[in-house]
């Protein structure tokens, strides 16, 4: 274990250098002025010449890099074109926020999964699990930005259950802490907290349930199908004719064997989550780094993309990551096989 | 088996994909799916002759029309008309040229350059081969619609940026399902008797290998087209995809949100199409993928 | 049992005190939905309708305001003023006991004063004023409208009396003060940022006489307001005002239905009848002087020819654009003055829709064949254009008629105006509204040659002999000589065609039946100071 944690370890800080390596040539790349790309420092600016001097603009490539990486770990991550604010304490607000979407949406996403696809395992070819493979198969091709539109029609319009967009009431004077809207909520010192967090999770509600549902079609065909060829295997075979009751060998002996397979695909369904969420995030307005990403598409301002880019990155390796270690610290069969190429 | 002509008994292996095709072929959902595909390539590639109007054409005195069976519709405009009076079914159907045929050319084109380095990296041993492997394993994590957002603010939100970026997300993917398909090969007795006979390299990665990986490439093409497709629609619903007055599905369904509460019908349309689409793929995908493992378990 | 539950959560925490019903906040604000951010906090950095709603009625006061209804020009911060000299000489009389906003960042020590008012003005008036570069040191209405050449100088002549001197005699100059542009800041505060070294902060955290105070902002989200407590007016009944940022025209309609919202910006037209219908959302129309026009950038080929604008403006259908676009809400432009304005001549001659003509003026241009081009547009609401991506849609097939491929190009508003500025653009779609009832400022800020210098002249066209021209009318006393002054240089303005005005539109807000008070003056953004909540429903 500790010989694979340090090949992963290694591998990670690596991983982070090629980023940290496209990032930096990413403001090359972009139309317009590198330095302002970089900073967001105007050359109309009285700080231009300071700037491009703290940036070894004149220099060297390498100077230049080693002055990026510098800015970056220092929480410079310069200003945004548009409001003239420094991109890294924003980002991190809106990180709060889409991490909060994420986390609740992938802890629906298993909750509900989970069980429903080791239910349609142990109804194999009944008609229950036909409805839950076609189920999930059709809302595995819904597209998301449909899909959340009918919803906010259905949820919201018809039915009045749940507001359209956004994360409280805005006359709720909740402060901006770390972004995420029950954690602000705990934090601040308002009078009338419980009836913020009805409303909070009034807004909530909807936007997880519609993040959560690929990620959540996903996760049933795999655990169906792993738990299906777990239960082919001889141990299982043999902790049935020990007679050992069903719903031992199932909570015993297949869970932990199947959700092997489903965590190697863990990433996967990360990145489909991500996705998910950044659209999600536009059509409901949410505070989050999804939909400043986009918006600083549209207003050409490549400090706040580039801070954007680089959170999320950074965010899905840093989960790819983890994976892997519990991945081999729970399946040590893993770390050998990982190893020997 | 026996073959119906000639004079001798033959006994003719059918090959790999042919068997699978069989499998397939017995499941009823996957044929529907298949031929409902098939229908909306055809109509795709008919529209000219198909669709009653250009998709272009403003009828301003029919604006916000509803399709015809409702009360207010007019039979000539069978899907209405959208908020410039241009006929949402003529739109749909030359829009299927952007949301299903581009995404195949680039679905393509990434699957022959996928394929290629792919196998190239499948038969290299070692340092290149490792290194490749962990470097894939990181792009595949990162979101396609991230990289694809990044190349659009490169160059501009255009029809060929978006088939760039596009061609370019996919590629990775294809690389990696096909290295890991001709590794598993690699170490089979059937190759390794090849090459013990002395075939050359590329004659045993052409000739021996690749029929037998041919069904995970058209898996992996299944895959990687509903991908394409729901990218290039949601780069089109954020606005920064297929710029107008094309009228991509994506596109559409962006637009037909700003009457949704009046009209929802415009928006019925076009999202419809993007979900058989995908879902009539993705069928498709997945009894396929479904068939080669019956193969494998039968061999 | 929402109670019980609601108990039982507040219970759980410590310290949760009093409990305070969604209803009770919901009852002491004000939601409006708002269609952009404001590029500043103060009205004098920028034109943008959008910085104006969110900041000029709202955080400030002027020295005085212009009543449409009557069309006087009323007290604001200046209870009484009198012209001297001839007209070249204006002095105001200043109300005391005018308290600027208490907030965490600032604490008057002294009421409103002349002070105040004079470093208001300097502050643009004057480039050697230490605050005039600060935040980018553009003053486009002051420039455009010629105000920073009207004044010569200001005195003070004791703390509650200060004095305008002119260089020569102008008729607008009360019309100009009046407009939501010429707020008045507070002095001791500019001061306390230069000694804090931050004068940036004069306004991004703003302070003024308004009705409500300055709070929060958070970009693409909410701008924070609350009640002014000791505001001269009397408190405004409403405690906290917030803006919800709501880009998407769409999205606005619902959150008014669900009641996120209770007062909108900019709905959309064609859904207005739709909400009319509705028992419980109440959506005013009013007459506004607007203007919506496509501008042609001059300073590029090839519309720096004549020929090429006038084709143009023949090969566009706008009657079209006035059944699709504004849905039958808006009156088709013939010249550039809108029918609201007193020199508004009805026999003015339009650009009939006619693209056989169209193609003889590009053969005779020299584009047999066409060419490409761009057509800027925003992607956002504004009252004289419910929705300009559509607008330009619409005349991208128009164009390809006669041989010209356009291609359509926008971005987020603020993005779009500073590189408009900038004059990157071919054509845009874009738009006027007039800050006051004057005719002159239909056309100097939009035409004039110093407005090409501030940006604020989209067509980049520099005529001196119609500056010449306007410089005459403005100095004309006699309406009907204006009049016809302007009627001339109306006639030489259509013939060039810098810019081809398509329609004035109605100006249309939409809020929820118990919110009453919200005031849309025509020449200005909205106002909120007066508004009000109803706890019942009237019928």
């Amino acid at each position: 274990m500790f010989r694979f944690s340090l090949r992963r370890i290694l591998l990670f800080s690596i991983t982070l250098w090629l980023l940290s390596i496209f990032t930096f040539s990413l403001n090359y790349w972009y139309p317009g002025n590198t330095l302002t790309n970089m900073s967001g420092v105007t050359p109309a600016m009285d700080t231009y010449h300071d700037e491009a001097n703290a940036r070894a603009m004149d220099s060297t490539i390498f100077r230049q890099y080693g002055q990026y990486i510098a800015h970056l770990t220092r929480g410079d991550w310069g200003l945004s074109l548009t409001s003239q604010e420094p991109v890294f304490p924003r980002l991190m607000q809106q990180l709060g926020a889409t991490v909060e979407l994420m986390i609740l949406g992938a802890l629906l996403a298993v909750l509900v999964g989970v069980p429903l696809g080791v239910y349609a395992a142990l109804q194999q070819r009944q008609w229950q699990d036909r409805l839950i493979l076609s189920l999930s198969l059709s809302t595995y091709s819904i597209p998301v930005f449909w899909f959340a539109q009918l919803a906010i029609l259905l949820f919201a319009i018809q039915l009045d259950w749940s507001p359209v967009t956004g994360q409280i009431h805005p006359l709720y004077a909740i402060d901006t802490q770390t972004g995420s809207i029950l954690v602000d909520i705990w934090l601040s010192d308002i009078p009338y907290r419980a009836s913020a967090w009805v409303n909070a999770l009034k807004h909530l509600w909807l936007p997880t349930l519609v993040v959560a549902l690929i990620p959540l079609t996903m996760l049933v065909r795999m655990i169906r199908s792993a738990v299906l060829d777990t239960l082919q295997l001889n141990h299982i075979k043999a902790a049935r004719v020990r007679g050992l009751s069903d719903r031992t060998i199932l909570v015993k002996h297949v869970l932990p064997t199947s959700i092997q397979p489903v965590l190697r695909e863990a990433g996967l369904q990360f990145s489909v989550l991500v996705t998910n969420i950044m659209i999600v995030e536009v059509i409901f307005n949410w505070p989050g780094i999804g939909s400043a990403l986009v918006k600083s598409i549209f207003e050409r301002d490549y400090p706040v993309l580039q801070g954007g880019v680089i959170c999320l990155a950074m965010l899905i390796l840093a989960v790819n990551f983890a994976v892997d270690l519990i991945h081999a610290w729970r399946f040590p069969q893993v770390r050998d096989v990982i190893d020997e190429d | 088996m026996k073959t119906k002509h000639g004079i001798y008994y033959q006994f003719k292996a059918p090959s790999p994909l042919l068997m699978i095709w069989r499998e397939f072929h017995a499941n009823p959902i996957s044929v529907a799916a298949y031929y409902l595909l098939a229908v909306i390539v055809l109509a795709m590639l008919l529209a000219p002759i198909l669709a009653p109007y250009s998709p272009e054409w403003q009828f301003t005195d029919v604006i916000y029309l509803p399709p015809a069976w409702h009360p207010e519709g007019e039979m000539r405009f069978v899907f209405g008309t959208d908020d410039l009076g241009r006929d949402i079914l003529s739109r749909v159907l030359y829009g299927a040229w952007y949301s299903l045929g581009y995404p195949l050319i680039a679905t393509f084109i990434a699957a022959f350059i996928g394929t290629t380095i792919g196998a190239w990296a499948g038969m290299s041993r070692g340092v290149q081969s490792s290194t490749l492997t962990h470097f894939l394993d990181v792009v595949l994590t990162i979101p396609s619609l991230l990289l694809a957002l990044v190349i659009v603010a490169i160059f501009g939100p255009s029809l060929h940026t978006v088939m760039i970026a596009i061609t370019l997300v996919l590629i990775p993917q294809f690389i990696h399902s096909v290295q890991n398909a001709v590794y598993t090969q690699r170490a089979k007795e059937y190759v390794i008797a090849a090459r013990l006979n002395g075939c050359s390299r590329s004659y045993i990665l052409r000739r021996v290998i690749f029929p037998n990986i041919t069904s995970v490439i058209v898996v992996q093409l299944t895959f990687a087209l509903s991908t394409a497709i729901l990218d290039i629609a949601a780069l089109g619903f954020l606005g920064l995809g297929v710029q107008s007055p094309a009228p991509e599905w994506g596109t559409m369904l962006a637009r037909s949100l700003d009457h949704m509460y009046l009209n929802p019908w415009s928006m019925l349309l076009p999202g419809l199409m993007l979900f058989v689409t995908v879902l009539s793929i993705n069928i498709l995908g997945d009894n396929l993928h479904r068939a080669i493992q019956q193969q494998e378990r039968l061999s | 049992m929402t109670r019980w539950l609601l108990a039982a959560v507040c219970l759980s925490l410590a310290g949760c005190g009093p409990l305070k019903t969604h209803e009770q906040i919901i009852h002491d604000g004000l939601v409006y939905c708002s269609e952009g951010n404001p590029e500043s906090f103060n009205p004098q950095l920028d034109t943008s309708g959008t910085t104006v709603d969110a900041t000029s009625a709202q955080l400030y006061n002027r020295l005085i305001d212009y009543d449409a209804e009557q069309q006087i020009f009323v007290p604001g911060l200046a209870h009484r003023w009198e012209t001297l000299d001839q007209g070249q000489r204006y002095r105001f009389h200043l109300r005391q006991q005018v308290n600027f906003h208490h907030t965490p960042w600032f604490s008057p020590t002294r009421p409103f004063q002349a002070e105040d008012v004079l470093f208001s003005f300097q502050r643009w008036l004057d480039p050697q004023h230490p605050y005039h570069t600060i935040n980018g040191g553009q003053y486009p209405f002051f420039r455009a409208s010629g105000l920073m050449q009207l004044i010569a100088r200001i005195e003070i002549i004791d703390p509650w009396t200060v004095d305008f001197v002119l260089t020569r005699i102008d008729s607008s100059f009360l019309a100009n003060l009046a407009t939501d542009f010429a707020v008045i800041l507070s002095a001791e505060y500019a001061q306390q940022l230069t000694e804090q070294g931050t004068p940036e902060l004069l306004d991004r955290q703003p302070v003024g006489t308004g009705p409500f105070q300055f709070i929060e902002f958070r970009k693409d989200s909410f701008i924070r307001y609350a009640a002014n407590p000791s505001y001269w007016q009397g408190k405004p009944a409403v405690n906290h005002l917030v803006y919800a940022i709501t880009p998407n025209a769409n999205k606005r309609m619902l959150k008014l239905l669900t009641g996120e919202c209770d007062v909108i910006a900019y709905p959309l037209v064609q859904e207005l009848e739709q909400l009319d219908d509705n028992t419980t959302i109440k959506v005013t129309r009013s007459a506004s002087p607007n203007r919506a026009f496509w501008a042609f950038n001059t300073a590029r080929p090839p519309f720096d020819q004549t020929l090429v604008r006038q084709a143009l403006a023949h090969a566009i259908n706008r009657p079209a654009m006035i059944q699709t676009i504004y849905h039958g809400q808006a009156q088709l432009a013939a010249g550039i003055l809108p029918s609201t304005s007193w020199a508004y001549q009805a026999n003015a001659t339009g650009y009939p829709y006619d693209p056989q003509r169209a193609k003889e003026l590009l053969k005779q241009a020299g584009f047999p064949n066409g060419f490409t081009m761009s057509i800027w547009a925003p992607a956002i609401q504004r009252v004289y254009n419910p929705n300009a991506l559509r607008m330009a849609e619409l005349m991208q097939a128009d164009l390809a008629q006669v041989g010209i491929e356009a291609q359509i190009i926008s971005y987020e508003w603020n993005t779009f105006r500073q590189r408009m500025a900038r004059g990157e653009h071919d054509t845009a779609l874009i738009g006027w509204v007039a800050d006051n009832a004057d005719p002159d400022n239909f056309l100097r800020p939009l035409l004039s040659c110093e407005a090409v210098r501030s940006g604020a002249n989209r067509t980049n066209w520099c005529d001196p002999d119609f500056d010449q021209q306007l410089l005459a009318a403005i100095q004309l006393t006699d309406k009907e000589q204006r009049q016809q002054l302007y009627q001339r240089i109306e006639t030489h303005v259509m013939h060039q065609v810098p810019l081809l005005p398509i329609a004035s539109s109605l100006r249309f807000e939409a809020h929820r039946q118990n919110i009453t008070g919200v005031e849309l003056p025509p020449y200005g953004g909205i106002r909120f100071g007066n508004a009000r909540r109803l706890t019942h429903v009237p019928l």
